[in-house]
């Protein structure tokens, strides 16, 4: 057998490195999509429990048949259609909250809204904005005190956008965002709907999961071991 | 017996080689090392006296020629970061999932709504109002009355896969809105998504925006539950589409995103790793 090479590290290492090289592996990865794994990254919506001048739970009825400005509260349509500020400015404001989840322990871990868009515009097109996101009357976990545009928390996005904590939702609490609108009277309704991201940890009927790594106690530790469990 | 393993064969000889091994020699000591051990469980005394001596032999001469465990790992580690990550810069490209992993089980409307005339209510494969179980696409066309409504929820359903085993991973579908280009234009819901009358899968009782499981997003929405799914179980699911004009439809389809475990005619296969045994059982161990 030739001896092609004597033992080093430094030897072994480069002949590694030029085989794979040349041998095809060329520092190329591959991944493939895949779904987060049980009971993680799921979704719950947000709904307009209660009604709010100039938002309208799209409930299937046609815009014809909705009273103007009247509001329309929904705990079963997640859609909202958003009508445009009597004012130049912003519109009044709404709280949408999610239901009482009593069959699981959830920890949330994201906040994401959809909203849905123009082509072509006919007139300047209303922002929606969101502020104050908190779990039965906690602290704020937006960092922003105040609203804040919804393309930061866009479905598709490559990112999640972060939140201040990821706590715990336990039934009866419920988690509340307020939303509000900025545009013209001119502006159309912006439809729009938004959901908690959360990992369930507890569920009545499927068992406990082990949450994403992102969501284990091991990654929430803080500094000074304030970390409470669940 | 011995001969099967090769641990008694002693093709690199004895001689003593100061000046250092090649590469593949050292791999080769490796691997047959690795089959000793191996062997050296099942063995009985007589022979397990045999392996260690050659064991001891192996490492002998593995620790003459220079080679640790630490410099290997050390050169691993050069070679890895060398070839993985040049300047600190890793490149990935999207791959298929593997044999039998993601696929789409498609929905078909085995109840669509007739509206309130014959121009609106859910177009399906078989027309205005007509359920369809070859084609999942369907229409949503909302009844263009003042006080009209979209056509209302109604039931989706996939086939019986009499065939195969699935486990199902996730929920995925695609809506193509026809509207106005000045309008922010309709949307769809869905809810209820279960498994032969089962509990739910979704997290959300009541209806949530369809676009959550929209094919487009960059990443899957997850389930309660990664139930199996076997015939004649079929999976279920409830539609809507809600918006705010008449002239606004909604072109839908959903799907089921499945594993296929047991295939009659391709055999058995192994999910990905998200779907395995191991990475589904719950804590306390209450998987099923």
């Amino acid at each position: 057998m030739p001896r092609t090479s004597r033992m080093s590290p430094v030897e072994l290492a480069s002949q590694k490195i030029n085989r794979a090289l040349t041998d095809g592996v060329g520092g190329l990865q591959f991944t493939a999509q895949s779904p987060p794994g049980i009971g993680r990254l799921i979704r719950i919506p947000f709904y307009l429990a209660n009604a709010v001048a100039g938002f309208d739970a799209e409930i299937g009825q046609l815009a014809a048949a909705i009273p103007a400005l009247a509001g329309t509260a929904s705990t079963v349509q997640p859609v909202v259609l958003m009508q445009p500020p009597v004012a130049p400015g912003v519109t009044p404001t709404a709280i949408l909250r999610t239901p009482q989840i009593s069959w699981a322990i959830l920890r949330i871990v994201g906040f994401e809204a959809s909203v849905k868009t123009e082509v072509l515009p006919a007139a300047p097109p209303m922002e929606v904005c969101f502020s104050d996101f908190q779990i039965g009357g906690g602290a704020n976990l937006f960092v922003h005190e105040d609203f804040a545009p919804a393309s930061i928390y866009l479905m598709g996005q490559l990112s999640f956008a972060g939140l201040r904590d990821y706590p715990l939702l336990r039934s009866p609490n419920v988690a509340e965002v307020q939303v509000q609108g900025m545009g013209l009277i001119a502006s159309l309704a912006k439809a729009f709907s938004c959901n908690l991201v959360c990992e369930i940890l507890q569920d009545d009927n499927y068992g406990a999961h082990i949450p994403g790594a992102y969501a284990r106690p091991g990654a929430m530790v803080r500094q000074g071991g304030s970390f409470v469990t669940g | 017996m011995y001969d099967e393993i090769g641990y008694d064969d002693d093709d690199f000889g004895d001689e003593d080689d100061d000046f250092g091994i090649t590469e593949r020699k050292v791999a080769h000591l490796l691997k047959r090392r690795a089959k000793l051990v191996a062997a050296l469980q099942v063995a009985g005394p007589r022979k397990a006296r045999r392996i260690t001596n050659r064991i001891t032999k192996i490492d002998a001469r593995l620790q003459r020629s220079g080679f640790s465990a630490q410099m290997a790992a050390a050169a691993d580690a050069m070679a890895a970061s060398g070839v993985q990550g040049i300047g600190g810069l890793q490149f990935q490209a999207q791959s298929p999932p593997g044999l039998g992993r993601l696929v789409r089980l498609p929905f078909y409307p085995s109840v669509a709504n007739p509206g309130a005339d014959a121009f609106s209510g859910t177009v399906t494969g078989g027309g205005f109002g007509v359920a369809s179980t070859t084609n999942p696409v369907f229409i949503e066309i909302p009844t263009p009355v003042a006080a009209g409504t979209s056509a209302g929820a109604h039931l989706l359903r996939t086939p019986q896969i009499s065939w195969a085993t699935l486990r199902i991973v996730g929920f995925e579908s695609q809506a193509r809105v026809f509207r106005g280009i000045a309008a922010t234009g309709p949307s769809m819901v869905v809810s209820d998504l279960q498994i032969g009358g089962g509990a739910n899968l979704f997290t959300h009782e009541d209806f949530a925006d369809a676009e959550i499981y929209d094919a487009d997003q960059p990443e899957f929405a997850g389930l309660r539950d990664y139930p199996l799914l076997r015939s004649p179980n079929v999976a279920e699911v409830q539609a809507q589409q809600v918006g705010n004009a008449a002239t606004d439809t909604v072109t839908f389809s959903c799907a089921l995103l499945c594993e296929v475990l047991v295939d009659d005619n391709y055999g058995a296969h192994i999910p990905g790793a998200y779907a395995r045994a191991g990475a589904i059982v719950r804590q306390g161990g209450s998987f099923v």
